[in-house]
């Protein structure tokens, strides 16, 4: 089971994949466009890092009295004069309120829900660490992103985007800062606050801060593109390794095959050729038998009849061999035919054929060989026998018959006048060669 | 009337019968004289046979003999032919001179090392010259 699932899953592969990735791309898609938001709420009511500051530290007179309710912290305030500029502020801190605050700078909606009780200005600071710029302790150097806003009356907040703010352009001239710097930066906010305007009147006045949320994406729509397009492209690298690797193994496994199955037919190949060769093979002497003879014939048969050159057969026999096989045993007959076989072997041309016809009876094929030259081939090979130890027991001598084969003649034929030819040499006292002439 | 046609169908017949050949078995025991040349004939001067002329000489030979129809009726008879063969001084280098006679079954001769004296029987005994070139010529049959 487990196999074919592998086996689906090779086949459908890429399919599968870009189902899969089309299917994680709509799902991203729509989940971003109606989901994966990142809200961070701070309710004034219950957050604990939350103080109240006023002009005095600039050598104003103002006041300020914070108040919490069950839903919202109430300032109460009174703008004196004294400091050129007087103001109130709530300071809200985030993360250790010093250097290390809280990045906002993925939200891209803010939402402020304040009540003025009186009129004018308010602003919203939020306020930045910047590493080149803040120094610890001096708070007067965390970068001020402003907004100035006039709160309205209405229950629903005010909604700002983090493009609308700002940095002040006072504090970039106090501390020098080069326009490069001087850029919003909300990624890490130690400090939030939340101040009465410019146009403040003095005397009292009341600001109800109910809360403050930040809204964005847990992932932004850029991101998430890059991320979906960075998804499609590992998927099909990771294919294309896949493949390769898939062809790799697929190509190995082919070659390894194909050796296999090389080596297999060479492995045939040579059975076939022992086979053959053995089919056509005497196993004692190693001459060729009479199926092996049987091929040879035909090809000399078909040059004969196609005006090749004569051909010529010889016929022996082993004189007495009954006698020797009776006297010595049956391995001293068989030591006679293979040494008799060698010996005529290395005494007859590589194109002619020595078969053993049977028992102790061998033809001889010459190919190209009038009948006269067989003869004379004949009457070597009778003298070489008869001149050669064969066998320590005694001395071997053969009969030989010869014959010349006609144009189109039957085979049959021929091999009835060899065995006359032999017959006539036997009847003659052995030892001697019998040539059948064509009567003139 | 009828006799003539059934004589014309069996000339006709007999006529367009295929010739079969008749074959006829021919036995030649060949041996190489070692002895005196001088001893066979005196005219004989003895001389170094190459094997090159000797193959020749002897397959020609065998042709002459295959060829020729008094061998070839003595062969029919049964006859059976030795051949002795020796190397001489001819005109043109070296030569070599055959002496055969019908083979007697009961005479084991050998031929090598004695003289072939020619048999009383008529077209038994033969005599032929072999030449350079390994021609033979003046096959003479007595």
């Amino acid at each position: 089971m487990k196999v074919i699932w592998l086996k689906l899953m090779s086949i459908f592969r890429l399919n599968l994949m870009i189902a899969f990735l089309l299917s994680v791309t709509v799902i991203a898609l729509f989940w971003n466009k109606y989901g994966m938001d990142d809200i961070y709420t701070i309710q004034p009511a219950t957050y604990p890092y939350i103080v109240a500051q006023t002009d005095s530290v600039d050598g104003g007179a103002s006041v300020l009295e914070l108040t919490r309710t069950d839903s919202s912290i109430v300032m109460d305030y009174e703008l004196r004069e004294g400091y050129p500029y007087p103001y109130v502020n709530m300071q809200i801190y985030l993360g250790d309120g010093k250097s290390h605050g809280k990045d906002l700078s993925h939200y891209d909606s803010i939402y402020i829900w304040v009540k003025p009780r009186g009129e004018g200005s308010m602003r919203l600071y939020l306020r930045a660490w910047d590493d080149s710029i803040s120094k610890p302790g001096d708070q007067t150097t965390l970068k001020f992103n402003e907004l100035e806003f006039f709160p309205l009356e209405e229950t629903y907040p005010a909604v700002f985007v983090p493009i609308e703010f700002r940095v002040a352009g006072w504090w970039v001239s106090q501390n020098n800062v080069n326009a490069h710097r001087a850029r919003v930066d909300l990624s890490n906010i130690p400090l939030i606050e939340i101040q009465t305007g410019t146009a403040a009147p003095l005397g009292y006045g009341t600001l109800e801060v109910m809360g403050i949320t930040f809204k964005g994406k847990l992932i932004s729509a850029e991101k998430l593109m890059f991320i979906l397009i960075a998804l499609w492209f590992f998927s099909f690298l990771f294919y294309l390794i896949l493949r390769l690797r898939d062809y790799s193994i697929q190509r190995n496994t082919e070659r390894k095959r194909r050796e296999e199955l090389e080596h297999n037919l060479v492995v045939l190949e040579v059975e076939k050729s022992d086979y053959e060769k053995a089919s056509k093979e005497d196993a004692l002497t190693g001459c060729l038998n009479r199926a092996g003879f049987t091929s040879v014939l035909t090809q000399e048969q078909e040059h004969l009849n196609n005006g090749g050159g004569a051909l010529s057969f010889i016929m022996l026999d082993i004189d007495f061999f009954k006698k020797v096989n009776d006297t010595w045993g049956h391995s001293v007959g068989d030591e006679v035919l293979v040494n008799l076989s060698k010996l005529i072997r290395s005494r007859i041309r590589t194109t002619d054929a020595l078969v053993r016809w049977g028992g102790e009876e061998f033809v001889i094929l010459c190919s190209d060989t009038p009948l006269q030259n067989a003869q004379f081939l004949a009457e070597k090979l009778r003298a070489n026998v008869e001149n050669t130890q064969l066998i320590s027991q005694q001395q071997i001598t053969c009969s030989f018959g010869v014959a010349e084969m006609l144009p189109h003649e039957d085979p049959k034929s021929v091999f009835e006048r060899l065995d006359k030819a032999l017959y006539s040499s036997k009847r003659g006292g052995r030892n001697s060669v019998t040539a059948a002439i064509k009567k003139i | 009337m009828k006799k003539i046609l059934l004589l014309l169908t069996l000339v006709f017949l007999f006529g367009c019968a295929k010739k079969v050949p008749e074959f006829i078995p021919l036995s030649v025991n060949w041996y190489g004289f070692e002895g005196d040349v001088q001893a066979v004939d005196q005219s004989y001067k003895p001389a170094e046979i190459d094997s090159t002329m000797e193959e020749a000489c002897l397959i020609s030979m065998t042709r002459t003999l295959m060829e020729d129809k008094t061998i070839q009726e003595k062969s029919k008879n049964g006859k059976e032919f030795n051949v002795q063969y020796m190397g001489v001084a001819a005109a043109e280098g070296s030569a070599i001179e055959f002496r055969g006679q019908c083979a007697n079954p009961e005479d084991n001769t050998d031929f090598e090392k004695a003289i072939l004296f020619f048999v009383p029987e008529k077209n038994c005994n033969l005599t032929a010259r072999c030449e350079k070139g390994g021609k033979v010529q003046n096959l003479k049959i007595f």
